[in-house]
């Protein structure tokens, strides 16, 4: 399998040019591949870096050094090869359902008639049908998020960059949420960046899974998820994923001390 | 959110009682009648100004120098307040100013725009433009700024120009706010218009009100007065019903 995205020794430190000793270094060293179709997730303490790293695969930030690759591109500004998906509530309000979905195609300047066929498609692959001429507001959040990807999918990227798509969602719906994504991407077979902090998510839906370190970031672990798809809440509930998660937790309190100390003696 | 129909009831019931009670004070003696006209009267009067054309000359005069002034702030407000988020060194320094400036009067320029534009409509027209683009400026640079980070850091994944960025997402996101400084514009605009109609000679409803003043004619007073009022409450709530249009969506 090729190789889609590869992050080369990327670190970021964030510089105030009004306050030289506020520099924050945020990313120290970071080293990942992720292969075409794989769904890698992200997982790390709050504050670690996670979504400048994110940021920076999507063009939006510039590594300090190193370099990220995207089939076989270097990564200088935003480019059409990768999608973001937000934790925030980052559909239009003052768009409809479908409308929303045709944003990123109309930026494209993708004619009226493509557009909305296209838009309509990924509306349809999302479960949001029937809900074209709805605004925002009339919907849950949950509803809210798929739009948020259908708008993403009706790019038609190779890769999914997400970043804590289901973080404002409760447990329940962040579940079924997961599912439907897992469904999506098997339909799609897109490559799926995850970053999440729920150690249960990431072990729901990925392939691989990174566990970074507190603040300045340094990938921690890596850990294969060798449980069979399509994930079940009977996959989810062997004794050989509850052991994933022991792992995976493991690792990640001794990285969340340190931040919570790390504030403390602030 | 509207109003719930009781309370719109008890609203019409206060006006309706403090018609009442002014017509028994004044009917009742306790108030001269050079000082206050019985309600009664004052419609008798009113629909002899609609009838005689004196009140549909004056508002003619308004309405044009209303329309002039509040299109030409208009344009300024929006075309500052661009500007003036665009290029923060300006903007930063600028708002600060014209919101100290705001809190004065600026009727207290009377005199100085007079001098400027002399005593016909052209002064009435440009005090009310300077009054009505401040907050237009103000509330069109504010809304641009508060525009959710996460919708630029959107539109900038989606490699949008900085045109489209513009128009396709920070002008939407901001329009409620902006909305609201329309409807501040437009209420100082018109509170402007007559209020600089009333101190000059060249007519409209402002200067209606003051001349039946000068005269003692109490009853024109008060019947110029209730035109004022009924002109501001039809065209405020018609922004008003724009402006609930447009946020039902956004919120």
């Amino acid at each position: 399998m090729d190789v889609l995205i590869e992050v080369r020794k990327v670190a970021k430190t964030f510089t105030d040019p009004r306050n030289p000793d506020g520099a924050v270094e945020a990313i120290r060293m970071i080293d990942l591949e992720v292969r075409r179709g794989e769904f890698v997730s992200l997982v790390g303490p709050s504050g670690c870096g996670k979504t400048t790293l994110l940021d920076i695969i999507g063009g939006l930030e510039k590594p300090t050094s190193g370099e990220v690759i995207v089939e076989g591109e270097r990564v200088e500004s935003p480019h059409p090869k990768a999608a973001m998906v937000f934790q925030l509530m980052s559909v239009f309000p003052w768009r409809t359902a479908l409308s929303n979905v045709e944003f990123g195609l109309e930026l494209r300047r993708v004619e009226p008639a493509a557009r909305r066929a296209r838009a309509l498609d990924a509306l349809h692959l999302v479960g949001l049908q029937g809900f074209e001429d709805k605004y925002p507001s009339q919907l849950s959040g949950g509803m809210n998020q798929r739009l948020a990807i259908a708008r993403a999918l009706a790019l038609d990227p190779d890769i999914l960059l997400m970043d804590e798509p289901f973080g404002a969602l409760d447990e329940q719906t962040r579940f079924l949420m997961g599912l439907e994504l897992l469904r999506i991407w098997e339909a799609t077979r897109k490559t799926i960046l995850f970053i999440t902090h729920s150690i249960a998510e990431a072990i729901q839906l990925s392939d691989r899974v990174l566990v970074l370190s507190m603040r300045p970031s340094v990938v921690r672990e890596e850990i294969p998820i060798p449980l069979g798809r399509p994930r079940t809440i009977e996959t989810l509930t062997t004794d050989a994923c509850k052991e994933i998660e022991h792992q995976i937790w493991d690792i990640l309190k001794v990285e969340a001390l340190k931040g919570l100390t790390d504030r403390h003696a602030r | 959110m509207r109003d719930s129909l009781a309370i719109r009831l008890n609203r019409i019931g206060v006006v309706v009682l403090a018609l009442l009670a002014t017509e028994a004070v004044v009917r009742s003696g306790l108030v001269s009648k050079l000082i206050l006209s019985a309600p009664s009267t004052v419609a008798v009067k009113a629909w002899e100004d609609v009838l005689s054309g004196e009140l549909l000359a004056h508002l003619a005069v308004t309405a044009v120098e209303f329309s002039v002034a509040f299109l030409a702030a208009l344009a300024l407000g929006v075309g500052f307040g661009i500007v003036f988020f665009r290029f923060r060194l300006i903007g930063g320094a600028v708002e600060p100013l014209l919101l100290a400036f705001f809190a004065a009067p600026t009727i207290l320029l009377y005199p100085v725009f007079m001098t400027l534009f002399g005593l016909g409509s052209a002064v009435v027209i440009a005090m009310a433009i300077v009054t009505g683009t401040i907050p237009i400026i103000v509330n069109v640079s504010a809304g641009l700024h508060g525009v959710e980070r996460i919708f630029v850091k959107l539109g900038r994944s989606l490699t949008a120009t900085p045109w489209q960025l513009f128009w396709k997402i920070l002008l939407p996101a901001a329009t409620p706010a902006i909305f609201s400084g329309i409807r501040m514009g437009f209420t100082y605009t018109f509170i402007s218009v007559i209020a600089v109609e009333f101190l000059l000679f060249s007519g409209g409803l402002g200067r209606m009100v003051s001349w039946r003043y000068f005269i003692f004619d109490t009853e024109g007073l008060y019947s110029g007065i209730a035109m004022v009022i009924v002109v501001a409450a039809a065209v405020n709530s018609l922004v008003r019903l724009a402006e609930e249009r447009v946020r039902s969506r956004w919120t």
